[in-house]
C-alpha cells in the first residue's frame, strides 16, 4: 500500500466541511490514494469537493449568504465612519509604530467580524464565512484596480499598490483565521503517523 | 399533459452505473463505471452530490458498510436504487427513445 495521503487536504475536509460529513467521501479517496493515485489527483478531488459544496450551501441557503455578505456593510461603516474618519480628524501627523498598531488593529477587527459570522451561522459557518470574505474582496477590488491602472501608468504608485495588495492579503486572512479558528484542533494539522495510529486504533476497536 | 420532471444527464449516468453495480456500489466503484463505460472523468464529490439529490427524491437509498484499514478506518455508504427509481429510468429512457426516432440527422454515417 502507498504512504499515507497528504494530511493537509485530508484535514482540511475533515475540518472545513459544509453542514454535512465527508467520511465516505475521504475514505473513498483515502482507498484510491492507496490503490495508486497520484498527490495532485488527491487534491484536485478535494478541491472539487470544496467547491461543489460551497456552491450547493450557497444555493441551498442564499438569505443566509445574503446576510452574511451583506454584513460587511456594517463592518466598512464602523471602519470607514467611525474609526478611520476619528483618525482623519486629528491635524497632526503620526508616527510610524501609530499606524502599524492601527494595522493591526485593521486586521484584529476583520478577524473579529470573521470570528462573529462564524459564531451566528453555526453548522453553515464554513461557507457563510468564505461568503463574507468574498464580498469583501468584491469590495475592494475595484480601489486595487484604480490603483494598479494608476501604478502602470506611473510608477511612483508603486507603493500604494503594495499597500493595497498587502490590505487585500491581511484582511482575507484575517477573517479567514477569526472566522475558522474554531475549526484548528489544539494541535496541527494530523501526521502521517497520526493517521496511521488513527487506523490501529480502529482495527483494535474491532 | 402532466408535468413531470425527467432524470438529469449525469443523473441518469449515475442511476445506470448503480443499476450495473448492483449491491457492491459505493463512491469508488461509481466513479470507476462512469469512467469505464461513459469515457469521461468525474469527481467523487460530484457523484456524492448527486446522489444526495436522488436520495431526497427517493429513486436511490443508502445504507453504511463497516470501516476498513484500507480506507483511513472510515466507512463505505453504499447506494441502491429504489423501486421508485427504477421506474423512473424506464420513463427517461422511453422519453429518450421516442425523441431518437426519425432524426435523420442522426441515423447513417457518425460526423
Amino acid at each position: 500500500m502507498k504512504a499515507q495521503p497528504p494530511a493537509l487536504a485530508t484535514w482540511w475536509l475533515e475540518h472545513l466541511r459544509f453542514g454535512v460529513r465527508n467520511d465516505f467521501l475521504i475514505g473513498d479517496l483515502v482507498e484510491e490514494y492507496g490503490r495508486g493515485r497520484s498527490r495532485a489527483w488527491y487534491w484536485k478531488q478535494v478541491v472539487a469537493a470544496f467547491v461543489l459544496n460551497f456552491g450547493r450551501e450557497v444555493r441551498t441557503h442564499p438569505l443566509l449568504a445574503a446576510r452574511a455578505a451583506a454584513s460587511v456593510w456594517s463592518v466598512w461603516y464602523l471602519d470607514g465612519f467611525v474609526f478611520s474618519s476619528s483618525l482623519h480628524k486629528l491635524t497632526i501627523p503620526l508616527p510610524p509604530a501609530i499606524g502599524f498598531m492601527w494595522l493591526l488593529f485593521g486586521c484584529g477587527a476583520w478577524a473579529g467580524a470573521g470570528w462573529i459570522v462564524a459564531r451566528i451561522h453555526g453548522e453553515h459557518k464554513t461557507t457563510m464565512v468564505l461568503v463574507f470574505a468574498i464580498s469583501v474582496l468584491f469590495w475592494k477590488l475595484p480601489w486595487f484596480y484604480q490603483v494598479l491602472v494608476d501604478t502602470l501608468r506611473n510608477v511612483r504608485y508603486g507603493p500604494y499598490l503594495l499597500n493595497d495588495f498587502l490590505d487585500l492579503v491581511l484582511t482575507s486572512v484575517s477573517i479567514l483565521l477569526g472566522g475558522f479558528s474554531n475549526s484548528f484542533p489544539r494541535n496541527a494539522a494530523p501526521t502521517s503517523n497520526q493517521l496511521s495510529v488513527h487506523v490501529e486504533s480502529e482495527d483494535q476497536l474491532r | 399533459m402532466p408535468k413531470r420532471s425527467y432524470l438529469g444527464n449525469f443523473e441518469l449516468i449515475v442511476m445506470l452505473a448503480l443499476i450495473r453495480l448492483g449491491e457492491n456500489a459505493y463512491g469508488v466503484p461509481i466513479a470507476q463505471e462512469i469512467e469505464a463505460k461513459g469515457g469521461r472523468e468525474v469527481s467523487l464529490a460530484g457523484i456524492y452530490a448527486t446522489l444526495d439529490r436522488l436520495e431526497t427524491k427517493g429513486l436511490v437509498s443508502s445504507e453504511l458498510g463497516e470501516p476498513t484499514r484500507e480506507r483511513g478506518g472510515r466507512a463505505k455508504r453504499y447506494f441502491q436504487v429504489t423501486p421508485r427509481g427504477l421506474h423512473e429510468v424506464r420513463q427517461t429512457q422511453q422519453a429518450l427513445k421516442r425523441l431518437w426516432q426519425d432524426l435523420p440527422q442522426l441515423q447513417g454515417k457518425t460526423v
